[in-house]
Parts: C-alpha cells; structure tokens; sequence
C-alpha cells in the first residue's frame, strides 16, 4: 500500500515535472521571436528618445528617434529619395544580374573542368577575402565617373560567392540523384536542369544571397565615395550639410532597401524551389 | 631583503618618479584636421614642427589630413578633432544655424588668390564665358569653400553649368585629363602640377576674378565651445605658434626649399608662384570680415538653411587673439 502511495507519488511528481518542463503554449507561437524583436527595437527607441529629451546626449550627434521620423518627408521632397532610390536599385539590380549570369557560368565551369577549378579556385577565394571596392581608382580611368564604375564594382564584389557556391552546390549533388536520372536516360541537359540545379538549388542561392548583399554595400559604398547619384550620395551630403536628422534617416532607409531586397531574393529562391 | 619580497611597489614608485618630470615636460597636444594635403598653406602645421616653432610654444600638434574642410569640422563636432583649420566661413556659420557647438577662433585667409579653375588644353573652352549647361565643374566636397566659389564663379558669369563632387584636387585633375569632367579646380595655385608646367591645362578663370569674394575673409579655425571653454590658454598658443610659423615661411628662404623637398616639388617654381597665390596680405591669422556677404553666399547656394540670428552670430565668432595685439 505504502508501495502503491509512493507509486502514486512519483507519478504525480514526474507529471508536474514533465508539465514544468513543457514550455509554456505561448512560446510556441510564430508571433513570438517577432514581438520580442520589435518590442527590443521600440524599448531602445524609447530610452534614446527619453536621453535626448533629458539632455543626457547630444542632440546634434545623436537626435531623437521622433526628429528623424520627422525627417523624412523632408528626404521625399527636397532630396528626391523616390528617384534616388530607384537610381541605386536599377544599379543593385544591374549589378546582380551580371553577377548571377557570370558567377552562375564560371561556377558550372568549375564544376565541369577540375583543372579549371584548380587553378582557380584560389584566386576567386583570394579575390572573395580581398576589399574589391579599393579598386575604384582603377575602374573610375577605365568606366569613368559614373553609374558603369558603380555597377562594375558591384558585379565583382558578388562574384566570388557565387562562383564558390554554384559550383560547391553542383558537386554536391548525391550520386543517387545522378543515377536516378541516368536511368531514365536523361540528356546531359535534362539532367541539369531537372536533377542538379534543383539539387545545387539551396547551396547556389545562400552564395546570390551573400553576394547580393555585398552588390547592395558595395553599390552604396561607391555612390558614397564617387558622390554619385542614388542614396550612397546623399548619406555624405547631408552630412555634410550638417542634416543630421535626416542623414539617419537615410541611413535608416538604406538599411530597409537592404533588407527588402534580402526579403525579394528569399520569395525568389522558394519560388524556384516549388516550380 | 630580495626584490621579490619587497614586492612591486618600489619599482612602480620608481618608476613614477621618473616620469613625473617627462609629465611636467610634455606638451600640449592639439588635433587639427586640414584638408589640401600638400598645399603651402596645409604646410603650416608640419613646417611649425620641423622648425621647433610649436614646441617654442608649449604645443605639440597633431594632423589629420581630411577629404575637405568640412570633415574635419565634423571631426571637431563629433570629438575627435580640436581645431578644424581652413573651414569655409558660410559653411561653419550653416553648421551653427543647425545648432553644432562649434565656434571659430580667428580668420585664416581672406579672398580667392589661391583658387584657380583649369581645363584641358585641348577643350574649346576658354573662359567661363564659354561655359554652357552641358559643361561640367568640378569641387571638392559639398560646403567646401571651392564648392561656394565655383557656385560664385557661375553665377557671376550668368552660367548654368552642372557642379560636380570630384573630391580631391588629384582626382579632380584625373577627372579632367580623362574627360570626363569639363573644368577642374586647384586651390593650390597648380604650383609643382606637372600637366601645369606641360601645358597640359589651360587656365580660365582665377578666385581673384570673383567680386563677392574680394576682402572676404573665406576660412577660419573652428574648435569646440566645451574645449575654447576649458583650454583657450592652449589655443591661444596654438593660434601665436601658427602665425609665427607663417610669419617664418614668408622670411626665410628655407621654408620654400623644406616644403618643396617634402612635398617633390620644383622649389623654383614654388619660390615664384607662392607670392602670387599666397600673398602675405592675405594668409594670416585675422579677424573674420565680411560674416554677412558669408551668410548672404551661404543662403544663396543652399549652404545656409535660414538666416542666423544675431544671438546665433555672435557666439559663433570668439577671435581669441589676432597679430594686432601682439
């Protein structure tokens, strides 16, 4: 009976612990880690606001999260951000097609010539590690100072990823998946397209995702440095007209059109991968 | 008793007494951040240190070369430059209207002699009266004062020529030699340009050819209001050690032949020129003239966004010690 009761105990016990443990319904939630992230962001923008409002920062260096908000409309009308922005997206956009179509050929090279591969996968690797935007000098002599120097280095900071990462995704395709196709007599272009790309399909696009990403810095770094058209131009500009405000805002803007285009590529990729 | 038993402390107390007279010895150190890497006038600085002029005076200068005048007054803004030296006095006076903590010490040179606009010599262009809309004009950084100058130089002569950020005067000369932009500018008189000497370039006009800038005192020293605040003996020297420097530079034969050395230059040419691009009368440390015509350039080309108050004007404007009152 003792035994029984001490039965009963343990179970009750093991019940409440295995209940303890379960984590709550509400972490569960998909809302969540957003919620949490946002509500980070606001908190943040709230203590700034209060340190700007009691004087315990410098408003001129740093000002309140309301005065940049305020800012923008001031950007829209008297900075051209729609024109601006459709300037530096057309050069992105630009940029990253050459880079896909080059990067995406030089990678199915490499996959198919091992020589090739061997002799120069270091120097893609070497040219990925390197900063390609110190080579403006040289491109602003050969394309002159304007959107061709932009788009140029855009192109050669995304190519190394993609390069590395197509033919990385191409090797990796399992034999299992290359036998399948073969025994269903697949041409060599069938078999590309129905077997490997789609299996190369995640490994290729983490390498555009990377390589968009350093197109997106690299076309706004260079707009910055030639002071050049689109939002990298206007970042120094109102720094230099001592806009402060509305320089953050712009900062802020570029982060977005950053994010977007990394959200633009994800739909892609899932596209690609459901057709 | 050994060392290991007494410890650490008589080697740091050791060591603390020696350095106690260093501390006493040392200098002042001021940052100052000056565009023109090269030009006579950003000599100044490096020549005051070679010849001991600032060490004379208790200061031990630090240089920042900048893209511009108007990073190294953001420099002062943000803390990580003291004085900010050449800053265009519209500029400046734009900053302050926007509520930077800035103030400028003293004017530094008065008039455009030193700015010269420039094509390639094969370009038909032969003077500004040749300019058209298609025709492109190089600057430096925007609110620069060759920015406002070429603005000037347009307007005078009716042109509506597109400006153009090109950076430095290097890469302005690039730009030019490679076609890609009309008209240059050198705010170093071209002294010791090769493309200068080869007649590679044609000159067209000169900063002395625009009227609004005649007896205008065009840049300034600008240091924070906490540091004028807190150490304006040490700026005060600094501001002394400057002008015996230039004073140094225009007596002493030398000081041609240590600029030209350092910076590959023919010092023939520099002997010639510098005169006629840097006259005495115009590059000294001086009173600021002219804060009106400068807030009145400043609004016209955009580098003012509203007029300053005079509450605004005057704590903007502290000369802490001009040559007259030596």
């Amino acid at each position: 009976m003792r035994m029984l009761q001490s039965l009963d105990l343990a179970g009750a016990v093991s019940t409440r612990v295995s209940a303890a443990s379960r984590p709550p319904k509400w972490r569960a939630r998909p809302w969540v880690p957003r919620v949490v992230g946002l509500g980070t962001l606001v908190c943040l923008l709230v203590v700034l606001e209060g340190l700007c409002a009691a004087g315990r920062v410098n408003p001129f260096l740093v000002p309140a999260p309301s005065t940049i908000i305020a800012s923008f409309p001031m950007l829209l009308v008297e900075h051209h951000l729609p024109q601006r922005f459709a300037s530096t997206i057309a050069k992105v956009c630009a940029a990253a097609l050459l880079a896909v179509l080059l990067g995406g050929f030089l990678g199915w090279a490499f996959y198919r010539s091992r020589n090739m591969r061997l002799a120069f996968r270091s120097w893609v690797v070497g040219l990925n590690a390197s900063p390609s935007i110190l080579l403006y000098p040289l491109f602003l002599i050969i394309f002159g100072r304007g959107a061709g120097t932009i788009v140029a280095l855009g192109v050669i900071s995304a190519l190394p990823p993609i390069v590395l990462k197509t033919s990385e995704g191409l090797l990796a395709t399992r034999r299992v998946l290359l036998d399948v196709g073969r025994s269903f007599n697949l041409t060599a272009f069938q078999q590309f397209r129905l077997v490997q790309f789609p299996a190369a399909l995640p490994i290729i696009f983490t390498g555009v995702r990377i390589g968009l990403i350093y197109a997106v810095i690299t076309v706004v770094g260079v707009e910055y440095l030639l002071a050049y058209g689109g939002l990298g131009e206007l970042v120094p500009d109102l720094a230099d007209r001592f806009e402060i405000p509305a320089m953050y805002a712009a900062i802020i803007f570029v982060i977005l059109v950053s994010a977007g285009f990394q959200f633009v590529v994800q739909k892609v990729e899932r596209w690609l991968q459901s057709v | 008793m050994t060392i290991k038993r007494l410890g650490v402390f008589p080697i740091i107390a050791l060591l603390i007494v020696l350095a106690l007279p260093l501390t006493a010895l040392a200098a002042d150190r001021v940052r100052i951040g000056t565009a023109g890497k090269g030009a006579w006038e950003a000599a100044v600085p490096w020549l005051g240190q070679q010849t001991g002029i600032f060490a004379k005076h208790d200061i031990d200068v630090e240089v920042f070369y900048t893209d511009g005048s108007t990073k190294a007054l953001e420099g002062v803004i943000g803390g990580s430059i003291d004085v900010a030296i050449g800053v265009n006095v519209a500029n400046f006076i734009g900053a302050v209207v926007k509520g930077a903590p800035v103030v400028m010490i003293c004017g530094i040179f008065t008039g455009l002699s030193d700015t010269l606009w420039y094509v390639r010599a094969d370009n038909p262009i032969r003077s500004v009266k040749d300019l058209t809309e298609n025709s492109t004009v190089g600057y430096g950084t925007a609110g620069s004062y060759n920015q406002i100058a070429g603005l000037a130089l347009l307007d005078q002569a009716g042109a509506k020529s597109k400006m153009v950020a090109a950076g430095s005067s290097s890469a302005v000369l690039t730009l030019v030699m490679s076609g890609q932009i009309d008209v240059g500018f050198n705010g170093n008189g071209l002294m010791g340009v090769p493309e200068f000497q080869k007649n590679e370039v044609r000159i067209i006009a000169r900063g002395d050819d625009i009227e609004a800038f005649r007896g205008l005192t065009v840049r300034g020293f600008v240091t924070s209001k906490s540091l004028l605040a807190e150490h304006r003996d040490v700026l005060l020297r600094f501001v002394q050690a400057y002008q015996e420097t230039i004073d140094w530079m225009y007596k002493d034969q030398r000081a041609v032949e240590m600029y030209a050395k350092e910076f590959n230059l023919p010092p023939d040419e520099i002997a010639r020129l510098m005169p006629v691009f840097y006259p005495k009368s115009a590059f000294g440390i001086q009173p600021v003239n002219g804060i009106d015509r400068s807030v009145e350039q400043g609004l016209q080309f955009k580098r003012i966004s509203k007029q300053p108050t005079d509450e605004q004007l005057a704590a903007a404007f502290d000369i802490i010690w001009t040559p007259e009152q030596k």
